[in-house]
């Protein structure tokens, strides 16, 4: 059901660009489809049991391509662990919605008027 | 029954965690991983023998130290924090079979007695992934002294010197080297899998066949509330490390744990593992008292341990965030353990059903 629900959202969301109108649906799209991901991939883990237990391969390399299909359950679960990091994390994702698109006052920033190199790190 | 940790346990966990975070550092662990030899032999030596843990359980009696589950569980806790390379899980479920297979009246040429000193590493054949109340598996049969058949996905044999198997004619002690070990590629390699198969291997027989089920099943209910105290460790180390890290981690001036967003996940999954502690205790508890509760308490523990474990290391991967996800940084040992370790005896759901049944649900 939440799968359906987010692959309607982004059709959806491809019929809005086709028609020239791009909206913070995009970020929806993505945190919703980084939860969706992870917890499709962590539960395939458990409802196989002694599968889950193993892993394909773990020689390292640099794939061309992001093998969600070929590779093990293992793989899908820990590769889904970087959806809601790469590309943004769903945290700022989360912040983008929140201000940009309902309007919410920002976080208060201390940030604005200090030069990069003097901020505390 | 107290659910708060005795001296004796706050001196022991000092003991083991001094001793892990000398020997097994998280940077040891990352490169056992990587390497050819899983376990780390020595380590287990000083833990089980020199520290006196593969004892605890057992009755001075038997030559063992005369403490309980409960002390033991406190070691669990400990090897979880350090997703340490030891096989801990393996050799405890062999302990319980074989505890509640002689009862009182040992007749195992002193296998008991050696494996509570350190001296003999002996490892139940149990696929890992054995759901509460399954039956004893049939995979295995006896034939005079002798076992065939196979039973995958085992948990540390390969660290074992001898192994205990259940059959239905009784439990069987089997030199490991007269079995065929088949490792896994397993998805954690903090522990290791294999399957295991007998061909005609010369087995000693431990009890016979009266005591296989209360030994299957003393088995499966004390493992289960040893594996919720080690994702009780699993679950403390994230959120302690998750904590240092959002304190001192800064992000547009500010230090990432000041936002509120961050700030109260970590308050709600701090609130989960209390609540992990607090189950966690009471299934050591009643496995140690072999309370009648305590199958209650076993599934209630693996229901509740199991996902907050894996929920915290999640969380730790995240929060981490960039950091997090590399080869680098030990969150992803935690990740590994902690999603395998909620499949190990079974899963969450496997125990709420379990618990269903146990409290006359109807079905």
């Amino acid at each position: 059901m939440a799968a359906e629900a987010a692959r309607l959202a982004a059709q959806r969301l491809r019929e809005q660009l086709a028609a020239g109108q791009p909206g913070a649906e995009g970020s929806a799209t993505k945190f919703a489809y980084a939860r969706l991901n992870q917890e499709i991939s962590g539960f395939e883990l458990e409802m196989l049991g002694e599968e889950g237990l193993r892993y394909d391969d773990w020689t390292m390399r640099r794939p061309a391509i992001v093998d969600w299909e070929q590779r093990s359950p293992g793989y899908r679960y820990l590769r889904a662990k970087g959806n809601s990091i790469e590309g943004g994390t769903s945290e700022i994702l989360a912040n983008i919605i929140a201000e940009r698109v309902l309007g919410l006052p920002p976080e208060i920033r201390v940030d604005v008027d200090v030069p990069w190199k003097e901020l505390p790190r | 029954m107290t659910l708060l940790y005795s001296d004796v346990e706050e001196e022991l966990r000092s003991a083991v965690r001094r001793l892990l975070a000398e020997r097994a550092p998280w940077t040891a662990v990352l490169a056992r991983v990587d390497g050819d030899e899983a376990y780390d032999r020595a380590l287990w030596r000083a833990l089980a023998a020199d520290i006196g843990c593969a004892g605890l359980a057992v009755p001075e009696k038997l030559g063992g130290s005369g403490a309980s589950w409960r002390e033991a569980a406190v070691v669990a806790e400990e090897v979880g924090r350090a997703v340490a390379p030891v096989p801990h899980l393996g050799a405890a479920l062999a302990t319980a079979a074989l505890l509640a297979a002689v009862d009182d009246d040992p007749d195992d040429d002193g296998l008991l007695a050696a494996m509570a000193a350190g001296d003999t590493t002996a490892v139940l054949v149990l696929s890992l992934s054995t759901p509460p109340a399954a039956p004893v598996p049939a995979s295995v049969s006896a034939v005079g002294d002798a076992l065939t058949g196979v039973v995958t996905g085992v948990a540390d044999p390969l660290a074992a010197d001898v192994l205990v198997v259940p059959t239905f004619d009784g439990l069987w002690a089997v030199d490991a080297r007269d079995a065929e070990l088949t490792p896994l590629t397993t998805l954690d390699l903090t522990r290791r899998l294999c399957d295991v198969a007998f061909a005609a291997a010369p087995a000693r027989r431990l009890a016979g066949p009266a005591a296989v089920v209360p030994a299957w099943q003393a088995a499966l209910r004390v493992g289960a509330a040893l594996l919720a105290a080690e994702q009780l460790g699993i679950a403390s180390w994230c959120l302690d490390a998750t904590v240092a890290h959002l304190k001192t981690r800064r992000q547009f001036g500010r230090p990432v744990g000041s936002y509120q967003g961050l700030k109260h996940r970590l308050a709600e999954l701090w609130v989960a593992v209390t609540q992990a502690r607090a189950v966690a205790r009471y299934a050591a508890g009643c496995v140690a008292d072999d309370s009648p509760d305590a199958a209650v308490a076993a599934a209630v523990a693996q229901a509740h341990c199991s996902p907050v474990a894996v929920r915290a290391a999640e969380e730790c991967m995240q929060m981490h965030g960039g950091i997090g996800f590399t080869w680098e940084h030990p969150a992803h040992l935690y990740v590994k353990r902690a999603k395998s370790a909620a499949i190990a005896l079974g899963t969450a759901e496997r125990h709420r059903a379990a618990l269903a049944a146990l409290v006359d649900l109807p079905s």
